[in-house]
């Protein structure tokens, strides 16, 4: 199965073979390829640099073209201001300013940056055939704020007609650019309304649901997949958001996965999220990052589950935050080993039950042979845990009684208090006398014997 | 021998300089309530007296508050951000950064941000965790009573703001009724049972920060308290000499929690923390309110409003102290 077929797979709830990722590179993309965001969003080769940066690094099983909900409103006479490091910035809202909605037109692929993207997105088609790419609408309720400004939520009392009239302006926007999209290429649109988060079910279910409803009908009709992102804190309108009827819908940290599994599986849709885009992703470290993946995927479980970050994934996102997240998700053997060690922090998180590296690194040195320390998932059942514990055998073997090698293996409680004791990061890891030495590559049996050799030599001079 | 004097004076610079952490207080507020007017009264009232510094959005609810707000002699630093009308936490995501460089580089005693009328205060909290450079020491909101009647309970924005705020400044008081400020009153409280009111018109009379400050909470009184060499009362302790570091870390859930958990967590806070206070939304559909000073015995918990994010915030003397709160966790 490849990558684009996983996603369209699990996007309408038919098993596969494993849990998809769909890193939303947005501006990010930018950053990974050392360029101003305000340079690449207007230009086609840089968008499709960023975004192959991001299919290398990443490996994902879907990405989007890019992310900007800022796309539509330019297109529609919104002003925009423009920074190197953040999507643009809306500031200037034409009906706010005395623009009437009936004079508001469509944008068309000559309108503002709206043919760019379409080109790029035809040129991503066609280089990454099997990878599922998401072309990201901005959604009505959204829109209709970038064009009215803040003044919608008082007209949400005051003027109900005036509010649906912008509604339906906005979901016919929302349509066309969906076409667009699927025209070029994309597989999923994804409709982006963060701002329903701000609203009550009551307003959500009057000026939101009817007109988002119509979207992913029309979306359906036309051959598309669909996903409905928010962000912020919209549980309380996720039930209403389900009677949208998109494929899927995509949550950040503000909401509860779990529950969020259990309404759209009820209601059979697909869901994804909800990595969390700053205090892991971007502020946090590849352990951290390693553990909120898990976590996520032990709640997503097996069925209709894709794993993503909240939203737009920041500038500044740590490269190697990714790719540990990227790992988990793409392999089950990184996945055990995460699911084991946050277990061991969970259940000794309370406890002082643990010897200090210090210290067990004083014996060693009082010891008259070498001791490697093996930590490994269980060499007994993982493949590279196997190599790396033959490879250590077969080094140590001329060296007799002066070395003793010992497997600690992190599925058992001595292993994980081991792996803490010696302060080891990734498994498999090598250490010699307390010290690391090898961590998570396994060494050519010639660097092995070297530095056992040097280390044996450095032992018995002293 | 002057040089050897004036080397001194700049060692003695760099050292406070080094030593030196930024309260920063959030100015939160829907939309046209007053956010921009409180500023203007605080740093009219406190510029002098204080090295202040603000981060203002620039395109927020109205360039021109930020236009008049440059034009005033008073002394600050204004630094503008550009996130647009619309708030999304991953809009802020390198903000902190900023903040870092902005403490380095000027060392202000106090960080006003005003945040955006669609901001929810603790998420913007969370990007405060643990900073060597600063605290968030409170939240203040201010609300407009006649605004905050019809849209208290719509726009989800302004009921969590009202939940996060140390004080809530009700605003435009000459322009409305005494039965709306009664109920006024009455919703926030049932908001949140624990936050201090002010009212004012034009946000009049609420500049004097050292009484803000003191009012903000506890934590003001524990910081005074274990610094003896301080006269309390002179604007000094409140805000400039701080015996120790102060951090702060925002949890935030939005997964229910067990309440035994609670339970559990309540009577396990670290002696390290000075004032602990929030919202928590347990597995069994109740909400209640937590707040913890230090020298109570263990933290509180009430009923109160339902909530669907359990977020706690705790201001404390010592960072590694704060994995308590993952006890709160699953698990």
């Amino acid at each position: 199965m490849t990558s684009r077929e996983l996603v369209l797979n699990t996007l309408i709830l038919k098993s596969c073979e494993r849990t998809p990722w769909v890193p939303f590179v947005g501006v990010h993309g930018a950053s990974l390829i050392g360029e101003k965001f305000s340079d690449y969003l207007r230009s086609k080769q840089l968008i499709v640099k960023g975004v192959t940066a991001a299919i290398e690094n990443y490996k994902p099983d879907g990405i989007p073209v890019i992310f900007d909900l800022q796309l539509e409103a330019e297109a529609l006479g919104c002003s925009v201001v423009w920074a190197d490091d953040n999507p643009p910035s809306v500031v200037g809202h034409p009906l706010a300013l005395g623009e009437s909605i009936d004079n508001l037109v469509i944008p068309q692929l000559n309108h503002g940056r709206v043919g760019v993207v379409m080109e790029t997105t035809r040129e991503l088609r066609l280089l990454y055939p099997d990878i599922a790419l998401y072309g990201l609408v901005t959604g009505p309720f959204t829109l209709a704020l970038h064009l009215l400004g803040t003044d919608i939520f008082m007209k949400l009392f005051m003027d109900e007609q005036y509010v649906h009239d912008l509604m339906r302006f906005c979901t016919e926007v929302a349509k066309t650019m969906s076409r667009y999209y699927l025209d070029a290429g994309c597989d999923v649109i994804a409709v982006v309304d963060p701002m329903v988060s701000q609203i009550g079910t009551e307003q959500f279910e009057q000026f939101v649901l009817p007109y988002a409803t119509e979207i992913f009908d029309y979306i359906r009709t036309e051959d598309g997949l669909s996903s409905l992102f928010v962000c912020g804190d919209a549980q309380h309108n996720i039930d209403s958001m389900c009677r949208c009827r998109p494929d899927n819908i995509s949550v950040d940290e503000n909401i509860s996965l779990s529950y969020v599994k259990q309404r759209c599986l009820q209601n059979g849709i697909s869901f994804g999220g909800n990595l969390k885009l700053t205090s892991t992703l971007l502020l946090g470290t590849e352990q951290e990052c390693e553990k909120d993946a898990a976590e996520c995927m032990d709640t997503g479980g097996n069925l209709g589950y894709i794993v993503s970050p909240g939203c737009d994934l920041p500038y500044a996102t740590k490269i190697e935050n990714l790719k540990a997240v990227s790992e988990v998700v793409l392999d089950q053997y990184r996945l055990n080993v995460v699911r084991a060690i946050s277990e061991f922090n969970m259940s000794c998180a309370h406890s002082d039950d643990i010897s200090s590296g210090e210290d067990l690194v004083s014996v060693y040195k009082e010891n008259r042979y070498l001791t490697v320390d093996v930590i490994t998932l269980d060499s007994g059942a993982c493949a590279p845990c196997q190599y790396m514990m033959s490879a250590v055998l077969n080094a140590s073997e001329q060296f007799g009684d002066g070395v003793r090698v010992v497997e600690h293996k992190i599925k058992t409680t001595e292993g994980l208090k081991m792996m803490r004791v010696l302060n080891v990061k990734k498994i498999p890891t090598i250490c010699i006398d307390g010290e690391t030495i090898f961590s998570s590559v396994i060494p050519a049996a010639d660097a092995l014997k070297e530095v056992i050799f040097k280390k044996l030599e450095n032992k018995q001079r002293e | 021998m002057r040089l050897k004097r004036s080397y001194l004076k700049s060692w003695k610079t760099n050292r406070e300089s080094e030593l030196k952490m930024s309260k920063v207080i959030l100015i939160t507020g829907f939309l046209g309530s007053g956010k921009t007017t409180l500023l203007k009264t605080l740093l009219k009232d406190n510029s002098q007296e204080y090295k202040i510094a603000v981060i203002q959005n620039e395109f927020a609810d109205s360039s021109i508050d930020s236009i008049e707000l440059k034009m005033t002699k008073w002394n600050f630093e204004l630094i503008e951000i550009n996130r647009g009308s619309i708030f999304c936490i991953c809009l802020y995501a390198n903000f902190r950064e900023e903040l870092e460089r902005l403490v380095k580089e000027k060392s202000p005693d106090i960080i006003f941000i005003e945040a955006s009328g669609l901001a929810d205060p603790l998420s913007i909290g969370t990007l405060l965790n643990n900073s060597d450079n600063f605290h968030l020491a409170g939240v203040l909101t201010v609300a407009d009573p006649a605004l905050f009647l019809r849209m208290s309970g719509q726009v989800r924005s302004i009921n969590n703001q009202i939940r996060a705020a140390d004080i809530v400044i009700v605003n435009k008081c000459d322009k409305c009724s005494k039965e709306d400020l009664d109920l006024t009153t009455e919703r926030v409280k049932e908001i949140n049972p624990e936050t201090s009111l002010y009212y004012t018109s034009y946000c009049e009379g609420v500049g004097d920060l050292r009484a803000l400050l003191t009012q903000l909470s506890e934590i003001q009184k524990t910081e005074i308290r274990t610094e003896p060499d301080i006269e309390p009362g002179s604007n000094e302790a409140v805000l400039s000499q701080r015996p120790n570091d102060i951090f702060s870390n925002v949890f935030r859930t939005p997964e229910p929690i067990e309440e035994a958990t609670i339970l559990d967590f309540c009577t396990s806070v670290p002696e390290s923390v000075l004032r602990l206070k929030g919202f928590l939304r347990s597995t069994e559909g109740r909400s209640y309110i937590i707040q913890y000073v230090k020298g109570d015995q263990c933290a509180s918990i009430a009923p109160c409003e339902p909530v669907s994010i359990s977020q706690v915030i705790a201001i404390g003397t010592k960072k590694s102290d704060f994995t308590f709160f993952n006890r709160l966790k699953r698990g």
